[in-house]
């Protein structure tokens, strides 16, 4: 048995490698055979004998290390009483062997971690570490056991060391800490001192404790790179300000010296002082921090008012911008404003009479910029206040009302100068701003007599000087009373009603008047944000005033008042459109434009009427846009559409005198409202309301009064098919691209309609609007309708193409045709049906006819990609609550899948062909045009080759195109550019050189962002064109276009500066 | 400048400083239904093969004729009076945004140097109405075979503003990067802002001294230090 302790005490003494398995192994070995009770500790240490008084220290201090690793792995109940005391006897007399103290502590450490670990052996330990253990003769490594030493008594002790061992505790603290400077002891330092600093009594040794925290302040400390001590200074500051707030006690030493520091001229030192103090006031008793106020607020004050302070709106704007400042030095100002955030949440109780004299006391240092519009810190002083105001509802009774009345009295004076209104109207909303941030944000309870409204008059009075009895030429001094209107909306609780009416009517009055473009844009936003929350306001006043300055035909002048500037009815129809912000006021805006158009239609005799008529189509389309689906259109469909259509479809193909009459445009804004309303009611009405559509368009019945759609039947019966009524098939096409395909019934075969739609196409003499609602509803219904049954359907279409577009035909029959072919293959496409594939190919194949007809094939495949109105989609919300699209069969990836599929084989046709390769270019060109940057980012490699071949052509559709690829490329695979940087930048300099505007501009553009990109590689690929660049871009700064020009500056600005930093 | 020393110079927020009017809302501007209509046909044309549209610019494309395609008989006349006047309506306004000139003002020139900053503060020359948009005049802008010129008054912040020259050739010097060589570039204090107000005008429109001071590679990176902030 002992042969075999000896044996692994051996193998653990002379094992080279101290952290190979071997020492370990044995480690583990012995602690199994005590754990095991086949040896006792008592052998074991026999056993080590010699080894541990040992003249060497090598082998000393390995052997106590041996004893220490096994008990630090020891089951920690193993130990009796009686071998712990006898142990800690042992090594506590060896503490000052200064060559294997940190094998001695590590013993102590796992000792003290034992379960039976008698308390009474407390004060011994204590007293032997303060007396003999000195951290100055050791490396950090052995004092971050100390460190951990005392943590652990803390941990497993607390409450006998608080209550016994007060002073030991605290002078072996002392003791251990003394002189310490590696970041990590550091950190358990601040830990432990935190925690003694809380828990203890250290009335006697504050000095002591005191002096091993501040001796460190500043920290300066910075990690290293690879960071070995995984702490940063951050931290440490932090540690260090914990410590420091942590008692307070500390309080007299800490003050003083931190204002002192305070005036350091490094603003990261500042920014530490000033954020110690902050947590020293937040958790030192009231009582400490009300006796060092008067020198903290006497220091402090000037932080604030001896600088600038930034322009923002309100204090919440002001905090953030200082807090995310990039300059330290900016950040300090918030940190300030914080502290006086903290102090004024001290005084809790209205009792504490002291920080009422405080807080009176730093009104008073204020008082005389407060009262002084024309002082220059005047804005500082009342930020400092609203902040200390917003901070403490307590405060905030006893400054408020001390603040308004001295800020106000300038007020009662008859002649208050402007300038002196304007800084009032700067700052009163500073002060408002603390009513906002206790009663909205932290939404405490407003009583009646809260110290802030008994200033509502003087307010109101302020407000109505400035908008009413101001002249218009002051425009700030406007802007910012309306900015205070806005921000008193904004208050919970502080407006009564008919305050609040009161004002909005003079804003109205000021939108309505005042034609500076400033005030009135600022008086419009006013507006609109209290109609989002008070639209009643705004539907009783605003509304009918406005709609009052719409004349009711487009030669007379609607009657205004004297005083009204004179607003044009589009001017007034955009502030309606803004101002529509909510669905009551929409609701009342929609059907007072309806009366405005049913009178504008009466007058048959002016040709200037079809403007008015179709502007106010355009605005009904536009403000009805701003519905969502959550604010349900259902009503419009009783009470809205049926009026609406009676109205305009006899105007629009019936009735021949009235100025609407074929007009196509008008018939695209009616379909768009009827596709606003369409698509934001419930879909239980779509059946109904298709079926009835249908009735109406299609099939031409409409004697009958039962149709939904109509108030009043029509004259006569209208029918899409008939070229007399061709017009009002855009209105048609509105309702078909809006329905819920999924759950609406084609009233006819699909097909059929289909192919009754293709004949009116090749027979009537439609206007370009009308084909193309014609050939959209086409696409639609393939779309939305086209199921399996319409298989064979298709594939004869197909098939039947090829004998459609022989040469024989007439071009434009060609053309119709292939029109309605790409139509049908975008129906397809877009919900990823299996045919679209083989429709595609077959569009791929007659590209390669050449000619005529490929050069029309081409431009089908910008009809494939480019958005087109009717597939506008309109989410509504579907199971689990997730936004889905109803209206139309749209796949997300569609575009993605069709370029895959599509551009590879382009690229590869348009290398191999010699003669065609233009068509190849302009169809490459046009798919590139509508895609996404995403889709094309795969194909990049494949298509530089195309590009480079485009840049030569002249087409600036080709052109642009192949830069906007380049754009791309330059930015993800630079490696691709750079190979062919000798063509690009000739060729790029040669665009850019190209005379013309128009389109011209836009590739000119395009061009300098190309060089400003490729400036950005590196230094020797580019520096060979520098003064090309510069020489040739100059004919740039000469361009017609301004933007030409600006970017042209940038560009060689750019280019100036290119390898200049490195010289 | 009754001030004596410029630690506090008066700052305007970039809010404040003069911009180009373009009322991005389009408020006043009577033609918001016009333009969509315009935008209307536009879109429409491109997804119609029936067109002469806007790619009538391929002069390669030549040997194949668009306006061929053009249907004469597409619309009947009743019809085609409705729609010509529509498209009478946007032809002009098209035409008009494509070619319209833009000339070089007041408010361009005011764009390229009052984002200069200064040599001595974190702010730029706009910001300290060093350069006002009033005190800038262009002459002769549009016609590009005569000699224009920009005259750009500068007010230093302060009488005895020892950088005035540096601030002067650094606006000189954007101004000579960013403006056709046809243009005279003349820059001189305003009147009574600055105490050696000759001295400092002779130093910068001298051509010799201005040269010069621009082959010191120390003072040109100061100014390319100046020039870089924002554009």
């Amino acid at each position: 048995m002992s042969l075999e302790t000896r044996t692994y005490v051996n193998q653990f003494m002379v094992a080279v490698d101290q952290t190979s398995d071997r020492p370990k192994e044995a480690v583990t070995e012995l602690i199994l055979m005590i754990e095991a009770n086949k040896l006792s500790l008592l052998d074991f240490i026999k056993n080590m004998g010699d080894f541990l008084t040992e003249e060497s220290e090598n082998v000393r201090s390995r052997s106590l290390l041996l004893l220490s690793s096994v008990l630090s792995q020891i089951d920690k109940n193993q130990l009796m009483v009686q071998d712990i005391k006898v142990l800690l006897a042992f090594y506590t007399s060896k503490l000052d062997d200064v060559k294997c103290t940190k094998e001695i502590l590590l013993g102590i450490d796992a000792l003290i971690k034992m379960v039976r670990f008698p308390s009474d052996e407390l004060d011994n330990l204590l007293v032997q570490i303060t007396n003999k253990y000195h951290p100055t003769d050791q490396l950090a490594s052995t004092r971050c056991v100390a460190f951990d030493i005392l943590r652990d008594l803390l941990s497993k002790f607390e409450d006998h060391l608080v209550a016994c061992l007060n002073d030991q505790f605290i002078d072996a603290f002392v003791n251990i800490t003394t002189n310490e400077k590696d970041p990590k002891n550091l950190m358990s330092s601040f830990q432990l001192n935190k925690s003694i600093s809380m828990k203890f009594d250290i009335g006697a040794k504050e000095e002591d404790m005191f002096d091993c925290i501040f001796c460190y302040f500043p920290i300066s400390f910075k990690a290293p790179d690879n960071n070995p001590y995984e702490i940063t200074g951050d931290q440490l500051k932090k540690a260090l300000r914990d410590c420091m707030s942590s008692n307070s006690v500390y309080a007299k030493e800490a003050f003083p010296n931190l204002v002192e520091k305070m005036a350091s001229t490094s603003p990261s030192v500042k920014m530490d002082v000033l954020m110690t103090i902050k947590q020293c006031i937040e958790n030192y008793t009231a009582s400490t921090v009300e006796e060092y106020w008067i020198s903290l607020w006497n220091s402090l004050k000037f932080e604030i008012l001896h600088r600038e302070l930034a322009s923002a709106d309100n204090i919440h704007d002001m905090f953030k911008y200082y807090e995310n400042a990039e300059s330290e030095d900016e950040r300090t100002v918030a940190v300030t404003l914080q502290i006086f955030e903290s102090f004024s949440r001290k005084f809790v109780d209205t009792g504490m009479n002291s920080y009422r004299d405080y807080l009176i006391l730093v009104f008073d240092s204020l008082k005389e910029y407060l009262s002084d519009p024309e002082s220059t810190k005047l804005k500082q002083a009342t930020v400092i206040i609203s902040v200390m105001c917003g901070a403490n509802l307590n405060t905030y009774n006893l400054l408020v009302p001390k603040t308004m009345e001295a800020f106000l009295a300038p007020l009662k004076k008859d002649d208050i100068s402007i300038k002196d209104q304007r800084a009032l109207l700067r700052n009163v909303p500073f002060m408002l701003d603390s009513y906002h941030q206790l009663f909205n944000e932290r939404g405490l309870a407003i009583q009646p007599t809260n110290c802030m409204f008994r200033f509502k008059d003087d307010i109101h009075t302020l407000l109505s000087r400035a908008l009413l009895s101001t002249s218009t030429l002051e425009v700030t001094l406007r802007c910012l009373a309306i900015k205070l209107v806005l921000k008193l909306f904004k208050l919970k609780g502080f407006l009564e009603p008919e305050e609040c009416q009161l004002i909005a009517q003079s804003l109205t009055d000021v939108l309505l008047e005042d034609d500076n473009p400033q005030t009135f844009s600022q008086a419009l936003d006013a507006l609109t944000s209290i109609a989002r929350d008070y639209p009643m306001i705004i539907l009783e006043y605003t509304i009918p005033k406005l709609v009052i300055l719409l004349p009711d035909s487009a030669r007379e002048s609607a009657s205004h008042s004297l005083n009204t500037v004179d607003m044009s009815k589009e001017k007034v129809l955009d502030v309606l459109f803004i101002i529509s912000d909510n669905r009551l006021i929409i609701n009342s805006v929609v059907i007072r434009l309806l009366n405005k158009l049913e009178a504008v239609l009466k007058r048959k005799d002016d040709i200037a009427e079809e403007y008015y008529a179709k502007l106010l189509l355009f605005s009904l389309s536009k403000i009805l846009e701003k519905l969502t689906y959550a604010d349900s259109t259902n009503e419009y469909l009783k009470k809205f559409i049926p009026r609406f259509l009676s109205l305009v479809l006899p105007a629009l193909v019936i009735d021949q005198e009235s100025c609407l009459y074929k007009d196509s445009i008008a018939a695209e804004y009616i379909g768009r409202i009827l596709k606003e309303v369409v698509a934001k009611c419930d879909g239980s009405f779509h059946q109904q309301l298709f079926n009835d559509a249908f009735k109406l368009f299609v099939e031409g019945k409409c004697t009958d009064n039962d149709n939904s759609l109509l108030h009043t039947p029509l004259s006569e019966c209208i029918n899409i098919e008939d070229s007399r009524y061709a017009t009002s098939f855009i209105v048609f096409t509105g309702i078909c691209s809006t329905v819920d395909y999924r759950t609406v019934i084609f009233p006819v075969d699909p097909g059929d309609f289909v192919d009754s739609s293709i004949e009116i196409l090749h027979r009537e003499k439609l206007n370009l609007v009308e084909r193309q609602a014609v050939l959209q509803t086409i696409s639609l219904v393939v779309n939305k309708w086209f199921k399996k049954e319409q298989k064979e359907y298709l594939q004869k279409k197909s098939e039947k193409l090829e004998a459609e577009t022989e040469g024989s035909s007439s071009t434009a029959s060609i053309a119709t045709a292939l029109e309605v072919y790409a139509w049908l293959t975008k129906g397809l496409l877009l919900k990823n049906d299996e045919m679209s594939e083989e429709f595609v190919q077959h569009l791929i194949r007659l590209l390669e006819n050449g000619g005529t007809v490929s050069h029309l094939v081409s431009r089908c495949f910008e009809i494939l990609v480019a958005d087109a109105d009717g597939f506008t989609m309109y989410k509504r919300p579907g199971a689990f609550g997730k936004l889905v699209v109803l209206n139309v069969n749209v796949r997300t990836f569609y575009k993605q899948k069709f370029v895959d599929s599509t551009l590879p084989v382009l690229i590869e046709k348009f290398r191999d062909s010699g003669s065609n390769r233009k068509e190849y270019l302009l169809t490459i060109s046009l798919i590139i045009k509508y895609a996404e940057k995403q889709v094309i980012m795969p194909h990049l490699k494949e298509i530089m080759p195309v590009v480079m071949t485009a840049l030569t052509q002249k087409s600036s559709l080709i052109i642009s195109s192949a830069l906007s690829i380049l754009e791309i490329a330059i930015e993800e695979a630079g490696e691709l550019v750079r190979e062919h940087l000798s063509e690009i930048i000739p060729r790029l300099l040669q665009i850019i050189k190209q005379q013309g505007s128009g389109k011209g501009a836009e590739v000119k553009i395009k061009a300098f962002e190309c060089l400003m990109g490729v400036s950005k590689y590196e230094i020797h690929l580019l520096q060979p064109f520098k003064k090309e660049i510069i020489k040739e871009s100059l004919v740039g700064l000469d361009d017609d276009k301004r933007s030409v020009r600006k970017l042209a500056c940038n560009c060689r600005q750019v280019y100036y500066e290119l390898g200049e930093s490195e010289e | 400048m009754t001030e004596p020393l410029n630690a506090n110079p008066t700052v305007l927020d970039f809010s404040e400083l003069p911009k180009r009017d373009n009322d991005s809302r389009g408020l006043n501007d009577k033609n918001l239904e016009s333009r969509e209509e315009t935008l209307i046909y536009n879109r429409l044309k491109s997804l119609s093969l029936l067109k002469a549209d806007s790619y009538d610019d391929e002069n390669d494309l030549e040997d194949f004729n668009i306006e061929d395609l053009r249907l004469p008989d597409l619309t009947d006349d009743s019809d085609s009076q409705k729609s010509a006047k529509a498209l009478v309506k946007c032809e002009p306004t098209t035409t008009e945004n494509k070619g319209k000139l833009e000339p070089i003002d007041s408010q361009e020139i005011y764009d390229l140097v009052s984002s200069i900053s200064d040599p001595e503060h974190p702010l730029t020359l706009g910001q300290l109405a060093v350069v006002n948009l009033d005190d800038i005049k262009v002459t002769n802008p549009t016609a590009r075979d005569q000699i224009g010129e920009v005259l750009v008054h500068i007010t230093p912040t302060i009488t005895h503003c020892s950088l005035a020259t540096l601030i002067g050739l650094g606006i000189r010097v954007r101004l000579e990067r960013c403006l056709p060589k046809r243009f005279r570039i003349v820059i001189l204090l305003k009147q009574g802002t600055h105490q050696s107000e000759n001295q400092v005008n002779k130093q910068l429109n001298d051509k010799e001294r201005v040269s010069a001071a621009c082959e010191n590679p120390q003072l040109l990176r100061v100014i390319s230090h100046m020039l870089s902030t924002c554009k």
